[in-house]
């Protein structure tokens, strides 16, 4: 964290080029975190484009009060969020509190996107809804603590803890039964 | 193992890596912003202020200067020798009776759960050394050749630089201890033989005395020093000398004790006696709207305050509020009109955790590592310890606008930071 208050401190002392630095150092993780939500690669690039876009043109104004990784995966979350809503408004369907999970209809080609151990892990996240998947993947891959995620998103903890148990619950039983199926 | 079980473990594992294609947008929508931001900020925009707190202050301090420290403490406590009797002892004396430059790792490990200080030194001549301490982020070159006495400390990620110049002190040498094992000879030595440091063989030679134990280990090629260990009990630490390079051939301007032309700089100037005043006195000393610790924090002791005059006549007093605390959290605070004009709006960026009862706003997320070291080394010579890596700070606003800086030298609570935020009373207000 201190690492992240030096980079806003250089960025506002005139470093401007740190921008840089923080587009390299996270965009692995922004990027991963896009795939999984939407389960598509190019509209996952599209949104870590838009949350740099709109973090360079605020970052004259910025102040940080968590981590800049968790600041950037929060934006992410919600630009997906966003886009979930814009493509259901599209489709005339009434938006619900909590997002359908995939459709087998729409399941993604992972294997473009994963090693093959992964692609299971993968599958059983997009059978979560939304919402547990994305509180799954800032809480354990981005490294979030349910404070700063709670802070950033205007939710209660207890919410977001809720939610993260009931995904956790599910992935492991959707995965341990995907075992069992594949070994008979 | 069934894959549920680390479900955590293979979240973790998930990774795509960006196609060239995003690097390329993204980095073209930087260069972009870069360009635009280049047009609309005029050339040679002041520097940000909390790069400059002070400018040609002078202070009245203790002839026991801020910044230079007697590695040089303890020096005068060293007692016993070394004595001769081995051909090879006999040729590490003359080795390092004689000075050549050398660059040494220096640690000093405190018992107790006391973090250890390390840091790389190079000695030019004796008088002449550059410090280099936390990874590089802070660097001191020492000058005692003439007077004054310059000493330059270097904050490189913060590009700022503060020459310190100790008026009545100097020209002078630097201890250095090498010279005093190469001064003790009593025949006390004790000979404990052969061993190997990093492949190569040395002896070991060991002098017990009650306030400095020393260990030396000699390489047997080069008679010189391979390692040194003092141990000084009454100060309850251990020295440790090692990684040694002799002859050094070091480039003069790593001496320099100028600030370089990037860097933002002020000037420190020192001479004379220590002021020292009492809380209640600063209602009658400020002529600004000062604040006093009406209760002392719980951990501390009670406070005290050190008059920083200006003796050239140029600007105004700063008034630094120290109070020592003996599990090392000390507590420092500073005050000046100079420097709440020229902080006021900056602190206002950080973020505003808490407003006390009688409308001081205490502000946080600014270079508080880097001003509460300064803080703390403002008044190094009273408190008994460097500033720890753990240290902290926040910056206050007073509803009248004026600005208090804190340092804690290590953690702080939020009720122990709050508690002593609401203590804070108008020095015309306070009565002891």
């Amino acid at each position: 964290m201190l690492e992240d208050k030096l980079i806003i401190y250089q960025f506002n002392r005139g470093n401007r080029e740190v921008l840089r630095q923080v587009y390299e150092k996270y965009k692995k993780d922004l990027l991963t975190l896009a795939a999984v939500l939407l389960y598509d690669r190019n509209a996952a690039e599209d949104v870590v484009q838009d949350v740099f876009a709109s973090f360079i043109e605020s970052a004259e104004k910025f102040r940080l009060t968590g981590t800049l990784k968790g600041y950037l995966a929060v934006c992410v979350a919600n630009n997906v969020r966003n886009r979930n809503k814009a493509r259901q408004r599209h489709q005339s369907v009434g938006l619900d509190e909590v997002e359908p999970a995939v459709s087998d209809s729409e399941r993604p080609d992972f294997s473009a996107m994963f090693s093959e151990d992964l692609q299971r892990l993968a599958w059983a996240l997009t059978q979560l809804p939304y919402q547990q998947r994305e509180i799954l993947l800032l809480h354990v891959h981005t490294g979030m603590k349910f404070g700063e995620i709670a802070k950033l998103s205007g939710e209660s903890i207890n919410t977001l803890k809720g939610r993260y148990r009931y995904g956790l619950d599910k992935l492991r039983f959707l995965l341990n039964s995907r075992v069992k199926n594949e070994t008979g | 193992m069934k894959p549920a079980d680390n479900i955590h473990k293979l979240i973790k594992k998930l990774q795509i890596e960006p196609g060239l294609d995003m690097d390329r947008k993204v980095h073209i929508r930087i260069t972009k912003a870069l360009e635009k931001w280049k047009k609309t900020k005029p050339a040679g925009s002041k520097p940000n202020i909390w790069r400059t707190i002070m400018k040609s202050r002078i202070t009245k301090l203790a002839a026991a200067a801020v910044i230079i420290i007697a590695i040089l403490i303890g020096i005068n406590q060293f007692g016993g020798s070394i004595g001769g009797g081995s051909v090879v002892w006999a040729d590490v004396l003359k080795q390092i009776s004689e000075f050549r430059p050398y660059v040494c790792k220096m640690t000093f490990d405190y018992d107790g759960d006391r973090p250890s200080d390390i840091y790389t030194v190079m000695y030019m001549s004796r008088s002449r050394r550059r410090e280099i301490r936390d990874e590089g982020r802070l660097i001191q070159v020492f000058d005692m050749s003439q007077r004054p006495v310059r000493i330059l400390t270097l904050y490189p990620e913060q590009k700022f630089a503060r020459e310190t110049l100790l008026l009545d002190r100097g020209p002078t040498k630097d201890p250095d201890m090498l010279r005093i094992i190469a001064g003790r000879q009593n025949g006390t030595e004790e000979d404990l033989g052969l061993a190997k440091i990093d492949g190569k063989t040395v002896r070991v030679f060991h002098s017990p005395d009650k306030y400095n134990e020393f260990t030396v280990w000699i390489d047997v090629k080069t008679s010189l020093p391979e390692r040194v260990e003092i141990r000084q009990p009454t100060s309850n630490r251990m020295i440790i000398m090692e990684e040694f390079e002799f002859d050094v051939e070091f480039d003069e301007s790593l001496f320099e004790t100028t600030a370089p032309e990037d860097y933002a700089a002020d000037r420190v100037e020192m001479a004379g006696k220590e002021s020292l005043i009492k809380q209640e006195d600063l209602a009658e000393k400020a002529d600004f709207e000062a604040y006093v610790l009406s209760t002392r924090p719980t951990w501390t002791k009670e406070p005290r305050v050190m008059e920083v005059s200006n003796v050239m006549g140029i600007g105004d007093d700063i008034y630094m509020t120290f109070a020592v605390a003996d599990d090392g959290r000390h507590v420092v605070l500073m005050q000046s009109q100079m420097m709440s004009k020229m902080l006021l709006s900056k602190i206002r960026t950080g973020e505003l955790v808490y407003t006390s009862s009688n409308g001081l706003k205490v502000y946080r997320g600014g270079p508080e590592k880097w001003y509460s070291n300064i803080l703390l080394e403002s008044v190094g010579n009273i408190l008994p310890d460097k500033p720890s890596p753990d240290r902290t700070g926040c910056a206050i606003e007073s509803p009248s606008g004026a600005v208090i800086l804190i340092a804690i030298n290590g953690p702080i609570s939020d009720d122990e930071l709050f508690d002593a935020v609401e203590s804070l009373v108008p020095a015309k207000e306070y009565k002891k």
